[in-house]
């Protein structure tokens, strides 16, 4: 596409459909004249875009494709030049940021209040068998040190006048999408037409992102300033961990890596002898089948080797699609059992054994965790 | 052969993949493309200018022919394909299937005044204007009007 709008091609617009010049071998000139001579030489041409072919001043044109159904495909025909507009055009409106979406984030949400206390255990123990929401957001919010710049800019995303001013200049400007004028048309004009109209698309669909983005900041009205500002604080950095679990974003905005810390723990092997492993990460993912891994650099029985995100030898646990809350649960659990109690010093079971074998051939030692 | 090894061997036959043949607007269109040829070179192929063009022929030169990969198909600008239909039209004889540059489309015509029944291999090997040279060579002073070549029979074996 950009290489047909930088060429210095001549185009003949139509009722909303761009003409290209007619490329020819003698089949197609047959065709060509076939088509013309079917038509009756005097006939009148009527602008209605049902002509297959125009003939402008000595030039003949071919219809190809639909002015609007190219605006509107555009994300998908140049994805990076979408892209570069897009940004510019939020920049504009200063709507950049992922703030709004973080809120309406079902994983997420899943995470914090129905993973997180699965394994969260406070002092007193959870009261009743499943904390609301409220409990649950003060007891991370009093669990994280969130920085102060956080729970200002909670004060400003609760403040909604800036955000329905931008959407009363947003009314006031909304460019209507007009075709370009019928007739002969450069490749440069066409280019310029098409910047305007994916402008204005753009702006549409923000129009509605920011008509949402209200919605829900007038929903969230009645909520504690530092519960936006957890929010806000996980929009940005995209993990927390508290007393030993924890969740990271994936470079998709809505997938995250779930994990639970091992702690030390000891292993002994076929002669008794205790070997004390470091604490580890064990992780599953929400994009995909829930087989737990530990993220770090790591070695251990169950481990095919010494690198980081090796998965855990161990029965899958069977899913479908992508992962419930239940699953990974039982996952993780499952997982870490597997490093902690899983390795029987009698059967040497796993990749390797601790000791060394009558038949030893030398891949992953664990001399140096002997206590 | 029996029925079924009769029916074998003409399935085989029909699956047979064959190489698409590339027609000659193809192979006119890339030259003129690939040179950027315009209306000036009707003016060559105009009959009394080519046959100009052709005493030309002094020094007897042996010319490679030049290998060209020609796509499967070609699709022309307006001009180009005007331009194409009038080169068409003026070297109408089937040694133009086997040009592959401007001189040979030029030398086609009077080609195929000296001998319209050279045999394929040697268009495919051989430049034009070798086979010219070969040709008047042959009849011994070449065509009416046209200055006889260079002296010598010249061996085309390769």
């Amino acid at each position: 596409m950009r290489r047909l709008l930088d060429s210095n091609l001549v185009f003949f617009i139509e009722s909303d459909f761009v003409y290209m010049p007619l490329l020819l071998d003698p089949s197609i000139d047959r065709e060509a004249r076939a088509l013309s001579e079917a038509r009756g030489p005097t006939r009148k041409r009527a602008p209605t875009g049902e002509n297959i072919i125009i003939r402008q001043d000595g030039m003949q044109f071919v219809k190809t494709f639909n002015l609007f159904s190219l605006v509107n495909n555009f994300k998908a025909i140049n994805a990076h030049e979408y892209h570069r507009m897009r940004e510019a055009c939020l920049h504009q409106y200063r709507l950049n940021g992922d703030a709004d979406n973080v809120f309406g984030d079902e994983m997420l949400n899943r995470i914090l209040f129905l993973i997180l206390p699965h394994f969260i255990k406070t002092s007193r123990g959870w009261q009743r068998s499943r904390p609301s929401r409220e409990e649950l957001l003060d007891f991370i919010v009093s669990k994280i040190d969130i920085p102060p710049k956080y729970v200002a800019d909670a004060a400003a995303f609760l403040d909604l006048q800036p955000l329905e001013n931008i959407l009363k200049s947003m009314d006031d400007q909304k460019p209507a999408l007009q075709p370009p004028a019928g007739g002969v048309l450069t490749s440069s004009e066409l280019s310029a037409w098409l910047q305007e109209a994916v402008q204005a698309n753009i702006l549409t669909s923000e129009y509605a992102r920011l008509s949402r983005a209200l919605k829900l900041r007038r929903q969230l009205l009645r909520a504690k300033p530092e519960h936006i500002a957890l929010f806000l604080y996980i929009a940005d950095f995209g993990s927390i961990e508290i007393a030993g679990f924890g969740f990271a974003r994936m470079k998709s905005p809505r997938d995250y890596l779930v994990y639970k810390r091992t702690g030390e723990y000891v292993l002994k092997d076929y002669y008794g002898r205790p070997y004390l492993f470091p604490d580890c990460r064990v992780a599953v993912s929400t994009y995909a089948p829930a087989r737990p891994f530990v993220m770090e650099k790591y070695k251990h029985p169950f481990l095919r080797g010494y690198q980081s995100n090796q998965e855990i030898c161990m029965k899958p646990v069977e899913t479908s699609g992508k992962p419930s809350p239940e699953t990974i649960i039982r996952s993780l659990e499952e997982g870490i059992t597997a490093l902690r109690y899983g390795y029987d010093p009698r059967r040497r079971n796993g990749y390797h054994s601790l000791d060394k074998t009558y038949i030893y051939i030398p891949t992953i030692t664990f001399e140096e965790y002997r206590i | 052969m029996d029925l079924l090894q009769s029916i074998k061997s003409k399935r085989a036959k029909q699956k047979k993949k064959d190489p698409v043949a590339r027609d000659v607007f193809t192979r006119v269109g890339w030259i003129v493309r690939q040179n950027g040829l315009d209306e000036g070179f009707l003016r060559m192929l105009d009959p009394a200018a080519n046959d100009a063009w052709q005493t030309r022929l002094g020094a007897a030169r042996v010319r490679l022919k030049t290998r060209t990969e020609l796509p499967l198909f070609f699709l022309a600008t307006q001009e180009e394909y005007r331009l194409i239909r009038a080169i068409l039209r003026a070297v109408d004889n089937p040694y133009l299937e086997f040009a592959n540059t401007p001189d040979e489309i030029l030398w086609c015509r009077y080609l195929f005044r000296l001998n319209p029944a050279i045999p394929q291999d040697r268009l495919i090997r051989f430049h034009f204007e070798t086979l010219v040279l070969h040709e008047q060579d042959k009849v011994g002073g070449g065509l009416a009007g046209v200055p006889p070549p260079g002296t010598g029979k010249r061996n085309l074996s390769p």
